[in-house]
């Protein structure tokens, strides 16, 4: 009988010494690493919207609505001194090689399109991947306005206000980061005249 | 044999990537980057030494019957140490290395030092081995990914070493290259041993097999 | 190798063929096609060809030296592979890209599995796939054929078909060579009098070629552009890399399977390959994946077909396969 029983208690001990080590630990780090997420979150948030201060996410019940099946995951409003500013969107769409997540800032006063980050994607290397380069991203500050769907031209092209020049060779990426520019301001325009904001 | 040839064993005679072929999956996933190479390698000689150690001192404690079970509870314990460790204090480590940190757990080497060393060795003797095949490890993922860097990206740990006008082999830091790196690695260390012991004038040994993961 | 075979007592039936005279026809044969592509595409063409063969002759050199392996060079198998290389990139690649890719092709492909009949992929071809993931935007920038005045071609006819992009040549221009691609691609004229050479020669049968063709033929039907069964199959067939992978890729001894069955169906398989990445997967063009994919299935074909030992109890269905 003993023999049998011994096992299993050697087992549970080591299962109930390590289990306890794991939750020394885990009290250790839990809040560094929940401060570090959120500082990150927020940093990346202020690099497309520099001039604001402050982030609070919007419910998403009060917009879901108003775009239905948007590319949208998370609407933030950016606010400065207390005014709002702009929006900033985490947004997820179809890339060539899977998805691509974004964060894209729209100003509220011209809903023109503040900056673009791409959080993570799976883009084909030296082609597709080129999205995250800021000679790409760059194309995208200042484009937009009331009313505006971005499109995409040719490598190459002269790109008017309208549109967006491609990466060479990485015109389905590059049309990735369009959609998910233009399904920003899509849901911007409608949050203005929707007047559910302060 | 002696606490050297201890260590120099896991270092070199039995590199376990290169000579083992153990652990393979972290090898050719994690060596796009050098650093991420250092990183890998780092953590896993850290969960190594720990887990050797422990299981050398619980080797009369722990039955025969339950002793994998065992093992693996304590193996994973470690790795989940690591992992909340890189998280909160090497944040850009963690998100390089992702997927493959949990995946420690399941590291050959690991498993494979606790039955064949640790569970038969003193404290001492297993602090060394994990010490020395943590270190062939990661001198080999330190091998592997800085030659994929540099080819494949034309950077060592992020620093460029090529002109401008240098378009880097970018297959070589993607999957088909690091099965071609790593065979050519392999096949280098056969060739150099093979040499070393023609010199001795020993007769050729016999080529080592090993379970991959 | 190790050779098992033993040699019977005299008199022996000696070949006038040698791996050296075979290798001289291929060259042959790759000649009008190599004119044509410099006519074209002028003195780049010529550049990646020299590169690509000088490179990949000077690889095996130096490899065998180091090695101390048997001097090979002057059976022309790696000035085969070299040219074979240059006539798969587009005239545009910089001179150091064809070098590297014609050493990758010598030492990673061939030299390192034991050389000459030893590899199991086709040296040329996997060097083309190296290239294709390590510089996918030079290797996929083409130049318009002579007398066009533009340098740089908007797209190639498999894009320009696929995607709707730029203007798909006539069945005329492919025929003799007015569209863009690789050097080895332009003229379907001078790969036909290639093909016409090996034969004349009996250098190649047509059994490969031939599956290859049928299978090909019958997928580019089946996913045509408005449905199924409306594919332009002429077009399939005189574009992009097809008849060149054809004449000279899938006819290679090494790398496909010893029996006439076996080569039918890695025909078949390739063709299937080449058109659903034409039709469906992420590339324009399929052929170097095909036939490379194939080339790592040969071992299996090979042992699911045996041949009966000679003398050997009968089996009357597989008698053909001793050709």
């Amino acid at each position: 009988m003993r023999e049998q029983l011994r096992p299993t208690i050697v087992l549970l001990l080591i299962c109930l010494a390590m289990t306890f080590a794991l939750v020394l630990v885990n009290e250790a780090t839990v809040d560094v690493i929940a401060a570090r997420q959120a500082a990150d979150a927020s940093a990346k948030r202020l690099e497309v919207m520099p001039q604001a201060d402050e982030f609070t996410e919007l419910e998403p019940a009060d917009w879901q609505s108003l775009v239905p099946d948007s590319a949208v995951t998370a609407a933030y409003l950016a606010t400065a001194d207390g005014a709002a500013v702009g929006y900033v969107y985490d947004v997820t769409v179809d890339g060539y090689g899977g998805d691509v997540s974004l964060i894209v800032a729209v100003q509220k006063d011209d809903l023109t399109l503040s900056g673009v980050r791409v959080l993570s994607h799976e883009e084909t290397a030296g082609l597709g991947a080129k999205i995250v380069e800021p000679g790409f991203l760059d194309r995208f500050a200042g484009k937009g306005g009331p009313a505006t769907v971005l499109n995409v031209i040719r490598s190459g092209g002269e790109a008017d206000s309208d549109s967006i020049e491609a990466i060479a060779s990485a015109t389905i990426s590059s049309r990735a980061v369009v959609n998910a520019a233009n399904a920003a301001l899509e849901l911007s325009e409608a949050l203005e005249k929707g007047g559910t904001t302060p | 044999m002696t606490l050297f040839r201890t260590l120099r064993n896991g270092i070199i005679d039995e590199n376990p990537t290169l000579r083992l072929v153990l652990g393979t999956c972290p090898t050719l996933a994690v060596t796009t980057a050098a650093i991420n190479g250092v990183g890998m390698g780092l953590a896993t000689t850290f969960v190594l030494i720990c887990s050797n150690v422990l299981i050398s001192l619980l080797r009369r404690i722990i039955p025969e019957k339950v002793r994998i079970p065992a093992y693996v509870v304590i193996i994973a314990g470690f790795v989940t140490v690591v992992q909340l460790l890189l998280e909160a204090y090497v944040p850009a480590l963690h998100q390089a290395l992702g997927l493959y940190i949990p995946l420690i757990v399941v590291n050959c080497i690991i498993l494979g030092r606790a039955e064949a060393f640790a569970s038969k060795n003193t404290v001492l003797y297993s602090a060394v081995d994990g010490l020395g095949m943590g270190l062939g490890f990661t001198l080999a993922l330190i091998a592997m990914s800085s030659l994929r860097e540099i080819v494949g990206a034309g950077t060592i740990f992020g620093v460029a070493i090529f002109g401008q006008n240098w378009h880097p082999m970018l297959m070589a830091a993607l999957p088909p290259g690091g099965f071609l790196t790593y065979g050519l690695l392999i096949g280098l260390m056969n060739k150099l041993q093979l040499v070393k012991v023609n010199l001795k004038t020993h007769p050729a040994p016999a080529l080592e097999e090993g379970g991959a993961q | 190798m190790e050779l098992f075979l033993t040699a019977g007592s005299s008199p022996h039936i000696k070949a006038p063929d040698t791996t050296q005279t075979i290798m001289r026809d291929v060259l042959i044969a790759l000649l009008p096609t190599s004119v044509a592509g410099i006519i074209f595409f002028g003195l780049r063409a010529l550049m990646v060809i020299a590169v690509s063969v000088i490179a990949a002759v000077v690889t095996e050199f130096v490899y065998t030296r180091l090695m101390k392996l048997p001097m090979t060079i002057m059976d022309l198998s790696a000035a085969v592979t070299g040219l074979l290389l240059a006539l798969s990139l587009s005239p545009l690649v910089p001179w150091w890209m064809a070098a590297i890719g014609a050493v990758f092709a010598i030492v990673v492909a061939k030299m390192i599995f034991g050389g000459l009949g030893q590899n199991f992929v086709n040296p040329a071809l996997a060097a083309r796939a190296m290239m294709l993931a390590s510089w996918p935007s030079q290797m996929a920038t083409f130049m318009n054929p002579r007398p066009a005045t533009d340098l740089v071609a908007s797209a190639t006819p498999l894009p320009a078909f696929r995607y709707g992009a730029g203007e798909v040549p006539t069945l005329f221009e492919s025929l003799i060579g007015r569209s863009s691609g690789s050097i080895g691609e332009v003229s379907v004229i001078a790969l036909l009098i290639g093909l016409a050479w090996l034969l004349y020669r009996r250098i190649i049968t047509l059994d490969t070629p031939l599956a290859y063709l049928v299978s090909f033929a019958f997928f580019a039907w089946l996913w045509g552009q408005d449905g199924l069964f409306t594919g332009n199959v002429l077009f399939h067939v005189l574009n992009g890399g097809f008849l060149m992978a054809a004449i000279f890729m899938v006819s290679d001894y090494t790398t496909t399977p010893m029996t006439r069955l076996g080569r039918i169906i890695f025909g078949a398989g390739a063709g299937f390959l080449t058109m659903a990445i034409r039709a469906v997967g992420g590339y324009p063009e399929g052929v170097t994946y095909a036939i490379l994919i194939m080339n790592c299935c040969v071992p299996l074909i090979d042992r699911a077909i045996v041949p009966p030992a000679f003398g050997g109890p009968k089996r009357r269905r597989k008698e053909a396969d001793h050709a």
